[in-house]
């Protein structure tokens, strides 16, 4: 077993990292174009849903219908938060609506922490409890269905927006919510629908997340961050783009510890992501000084 | 003056009242901890108000700023050996200097790409910054205590929470003494006009970036001071105190008082301590306190957006309309006592005598105020000597003094009452307003226009602006090709050209809002090609926006006091403290925007929140604004597009008075009557090159232009106006 075989290892292990954070990033990135506003409750949109799992199994209910009933409960608090803290306050600008979103955090976090309370609990895993043996280490099922869900929800979506008809009203009303009404679209149901499907992603990532790790009402809303980062990092209009900086800043977190030298550096990765980060951002930042002003005045 | 502000000062004494007798009074003291922590709440939750309810930024990171502040003063006091209130400069150094580091970075770019970067560096410092042993072990201090044994002034930081009470809350009654002052200031106005547009302040001459980043790092600073103060009291610290939720938790404070109020903030700090504090002490509560806390945030947020301090506004306004009834026609009479230095401006200007300084020489008339020295650069005018000349009578404003609260981002909206009683408003007010679109606009005395153009010997002339082939690319497309253009003191210049001809592209090369690709650009002589819009402005050079970039909050007067900002030599540390200059600067501010009202007749809207006034108008008010900076330049991006032929005329009346006041101006327009008629010299633009320049008379009967516009030539595809 050489070094190469390690980051073999490594990388093996980091796609569950990278799938779960390319999804949190999708949905980040589809509220964002409906909206443009950055969902900052999205932490709590994923572990709602898992909490739902874990009753709705807990009082014996089979696993194939309590796991689409937990999906919807994150499609629902989607739309609900789109619909109560994100739409009434568009007149304020965008700053008040994302406070809107944090407003939802905060409670998020505080109902969860007083139904099941603060201590970890064991979710229920979605997918059969098997072990493959990867290097010295073991990877589960269940992480590699992380990754392999991903993939999937990647292509479907790419394929719903590139060639339906829908997806194109959905963009379109993303991109231009008064045209696209002038030729009798809704924008209001196009960003609800943005919002129900970016929940529900998130309740099937953090579904999942919670399946392989634990179960906690304040660390597992803050898987969701570098979600945030990842869809940053890839620009926040794509979706394309949301994948490419989940594999970013999942390799990162998940490669960076192999690094002779950096295994002491307890953090080391979370460090140079937030390097990364601020990188890019200046980057973009110089870009977008010299606008033409009729560009970006809304 | 108003009733509002007798009442909201006798609520700052009674409070300041309860502040001091609190510790005395018994049982109710054993909550000093609670007190004490209300203390540092509310000066978290102020430096939120600065940056999120002022400047429109979000930070998620602050409780990390906190802790930066709580360690660097644990440094202070173990390595350099400084006792508390030599480090606190320290904590809020430390905190203030990271916060500029991320918005050095993060407020380059428009939109909230803060809140990202301080949720990136909340979880940095959670995970790693806060781990390091490093750090960790400035975690606690030394116990110390000043004074002599025995003595009364003898001070034990740790068991005397009676003092620490005091020192505690008197730093934050400094702390909101400065942004109070700093929010009705030049300072203020900047932020507000930044979270407004920032096309506008930027075209106003304010830095943006370095104001945005200034807001961020006093913000930073004031939480590093709570840092330090959480740390005197408690002797140690954990990581855990300044994690993720505790920034949550601040910016709910701030919410809950109403994100742009720093009274809300403190009614909300305490109102969250002593929520904690019952809770506390209630045993069954206490697993309850974070749900009934977020819940409570929730619903403020949904049902009141404007929090606390929007309760309060209506719950005063209905006290007075009650008294009002009770003794009608009785005016309350103001006494100096608890006017600030701006309630004292503010009673100055609208109307009524200023409240005395204490201490000060009786007020100076202002009508005479000194000219700031900007003005005497060769891009300004001098305004104020021209003004000088001008009647500064102004009628007293039918709205008091309501001014700068409705510069708030969440405001009380009433529920029901929607778009439709706005547009009401403004049909109705229509009416009233023609003064504004008819008024006499007369030249103060002394006030010589120049001498008309004869567009043959214009070179005779100092050149002020020159585009010098110009060519501007996007991609592969070729917006403007080689062209040059110069415009003269005492011109006024148009610049026309078909849709699509390249005007605004070579407008906003002009006006900084793009890099040519190839070309130069000089103002004054000096060339500006790669310097930023608000570098140009504080040359001399104002501008107005085709689609109006008013602060729509504000109202007339206040939107024009924002464009006072490159007269204004005055600093942000001065705002502060409110110094004699800052004082003086501001009241030849709101002298000088007093006497441009008057002068180009908008006295009839001066108070009016510039939201509810018709069109036409508020293209007055912009051109006014761009007169109020004081450029010897005026840019106007197509003035008259949207007004009707009555304001055309009106508006071709009013530019030539800017320019008899002896200011050069350069438009680009479509409307080509209105551009004939009211130029001196003009400029042709087709298809991104120059075809003709000359006096209106000259370019009417010029073949090429005719065909361009007609489109008569068949090689020409652009046809009509």
């Amino acid at each position: 077993m050489g070094v190469l075989g390690q980051w073999i290892t490594g990388i093996v292990l980091s796609l569950p990292l990278v799938g779960v954070y390319a999804i949190f990033a999708i949905g980040i990135v589809l509220m964002y174009r409906a909206s443009k506003v950055l969902n900052l409750a999205h932490g709590v949109m994923a572990t709602f849903p898992a909490y739902i799992l874990y009753a709705l199994s807990g009082w014996g209910i089979p696993l194939l219908i309590a796991l689409p009933l937990a999906i919807a409960a994150g499609g629902g608090l989607g739309y609900l938060v789109q619909k109560l803290f994100v739409a009434p306050f568009r007149s304020m600008g965008e700053t008040a609506q994302t406070v809107g979103t944090v407003v939802v955090l905060g409670l998020g976090i505080a109902i969860m922490a007083t139904l099941w309370g603060a201590a970890p609990l064991l979710a229920v895993g979605v997918f059969p409890e098997v072990t493959f043996t990867v290097g010295q280490s073991g990877v589960r099922l269940g992480e590699i269905g992380l990754f392999a869900t991903m993939l999937v929800i990647f292509f479907a979506l790419q394929t719903l927006f590139s060639t339906t008809d829908f997806g194109l009203l959905m963009r379109g009303s993303a991109e231009n919510p008064r045209a696209a009404s002038l030729m009798g679209v809704n924008p209001e149901l196009m960003t609800a629908l943005s919002w129900i499907l970016g929940g529900s992603l998130a309740g099937l990532a953090g579904i999942m997340l919670a399946g392989v790790t634990t179960l906690h009402p304040y660390s597992l809303p803050l898987q969701a961050l570098p979600g945030f980062l990842a869809a940053l990092l890839g620009g926040l209009g794509s979706i394309s783009g949301a994948v490419v900086g989940g594999a970013i800043v999942g390799f990162v977190l998940g490669l960076v510890p192999l690094v002779p030298g950096l295994v002491q550096l307890q953090g080391a990765p979370q460090l140079m992501l937030a390097i990364i980060g601020m990188v890019v951002m200046a980057r973009r930042g110089q870009t977008l000084v010299a606008t033409d002003v009729r560009g970006g005045i809304v | 003056m108003s009733d509002t502000t007798v009442n909201a000062n006798r609520f700052q004494v009674a409070a300041l009242a309860l502040l001091v007798v609190f510790p005395l009074i018994p049982k109710v003291n054993a909550g000093l901890p609670s007190a004490n922590q209300a203390a540092t709440y509310a000066i978290v939750a102020a430096s939120l108000v600065l940056l999120t309810g002022w400047v429109g930024q979000i930070s998620l990171g602050h409780a990390a700023l906190v802790g930066i502040g709580g360690y660097a003063t644990g440094w202070a006091a173990t390595v350099l050996g400084l006792p508390f209130p030599l480090n606190l400069p320290v904590a809020a150094v430390a905190a203030g200097g990271m916060a500029a580091l991320l918005g050095q970075v993060a407020l380059r770019v428009r939109g909230l790409y803060l809140a990202v970067a301080t949720l990136i560096f909340s979880w940095a410092a959670s995970e790693m910054l806060f781990r390091q042993q490093w750090i960790l072990k400035y975690g606690s201090i030394p116990e110390f205590s000043i004074g002599r044994e025995g003595t009364l002034l003898r001070f034990d930081f740790s068991n005397s929470r009676t003092a620490y009470f005091y020192i505690a809350w008197g730093i934050a009654i400094a702390c909101l003494y400065g942004l109070t002052n700093l929010r009705d200031s030049k300072t203020g106005r900047a932020f507000f006009a930044i979270r407004g547009s920032e096309f506008a302040a930027a075209s106003l001459g304010m830095d943006v970036l370095r104001y945005k980043t200034l807001a961020f790092t006093l913000s930073g600073a004031l939480a590093g001071i709570a840092g330090c103060l959480i740390m005197t009291e408690a002797r140690v610290i954990s990581p855990d105190s300044f994690d993720f939720n505790k920034s949550l938790f601040y910016l709910a404070i701030a919410v809950v008082g109403g994100l742009a109020s720093l009274p809300g903030a403190v009614a909300a700090s305490v109102f969250f301590a002593f929520l904690g504090e019952l809770f506390y002490r209630v045993s069954f509560l206490g697993d309850y306190l974070q749900l009934v806390s977020t819940a409570l945030l929730a619903m403020v947020f949904r049902l009141y957006p404007g929090g606390l301090a929007a309760l309060a506004r209506v719950g005063l306004a209905r006290v007075e309309a009650r008294a009002a009834a009770k003794q009608a026609g009785m005016v309350v009479p103001r006494g100096p006592r608890g006017a600030s230095p701006v309630d004292r401006l503010k009673g100055m200007f609208k109307g009524g005598t200023p409240a005395p300084i204490a201490g000060a020489p009786a007020p100076q008339p202002v009508a005479a105020p000194r000219p700031a020295p900007a003005s005497s650069r060769e891009g300004f005018l001098n305004l104020a000597g021209i003004l000088e000349q001008a009647p500064a009578e102004l009628d007293a404003p039918p709205v008091s003094d309501e001014t700068m609260e409705l510069t708030e981002v969440i405001e009380v909206i009433p529920r029901g009452a929607g778009a439709h009683d706005e547009v009401e408003a403004v049909e109705g007010e229509d009416i009233a307003f023609t003064k504004a679109l008819s008024g006499k606009l007369q030249l103060p005395p002394g006030v010589v226009p120049p001498p008309p153009v004869d567009p043959d010997r214009r070179n005779e002339r100092r050149l002020l602006i020159a585009a010098e082939h110009i060519t501007v690319k996007f991609g592969g497309l070729v917006a403007v090709n080689d062209a040059s253009l110069e415009v003269r003191e005492g011109e006024i210049v148009g610049l026309i050209g078909p849709n699509g001809a390249g005007k605004t592209t070579l407008f906003n090369s002009i006006a900084g809002f793009n890099t040519p690709t190839t070309g130069r650009v000089t103002l004054y002589g000096h060339d500006v090609t790669n310097l930023p819009v608000n570098q140009r402005a504080a040359m001399g050079m104002a501008r107005t926006f085709q689609r109006i970039q008013l602060f729509p909050q504000l109202t007339t007067f206040d939107n024009l006091l924002a464009a006072t900002h490159l007269q204004n030599p005055t600093g942000f540390v001065q705002h502060m403290a409110v110094t004699r200059a800052a004082f003086v600067a501001e009241a030849s501010a709101r002298a000088r925007v007093k006497q441009v009202i008057h002068l180009l007749d908008l006295d009839d809207v001066a108070y009016r929140k510039v939201g509810v006034l018709p069109f036409g108008v508020l293209r007055m008010v912009e051109v006014a604004r761009a007169l109020v900076t004081g450029s010897r330049v005026i840019m106007l991006d197509e003035p008259a597009s949207g007004l009707d032929e009555r304001e055309t005329d009106r508006l071709t009346d009013v530019l030539r008075f800017v320019r008899d006041l002896g200011a050069t101006l350069l438009l680009i327009e479509h409307d080509v009557r209105m551009v004939t008629s009211v130029s001196d010299y003009m400029y042709v633009l087709n298809q991104g090159a120059m075809i003709a320049e000359g006096g209106p008379a000259a370019i009417q009967s010029n073949e090429d232009v005719i065909a361009a516009y007609l489109g008569r030539s068949a090689e020409s595809e652009t046809a009509g106006v």
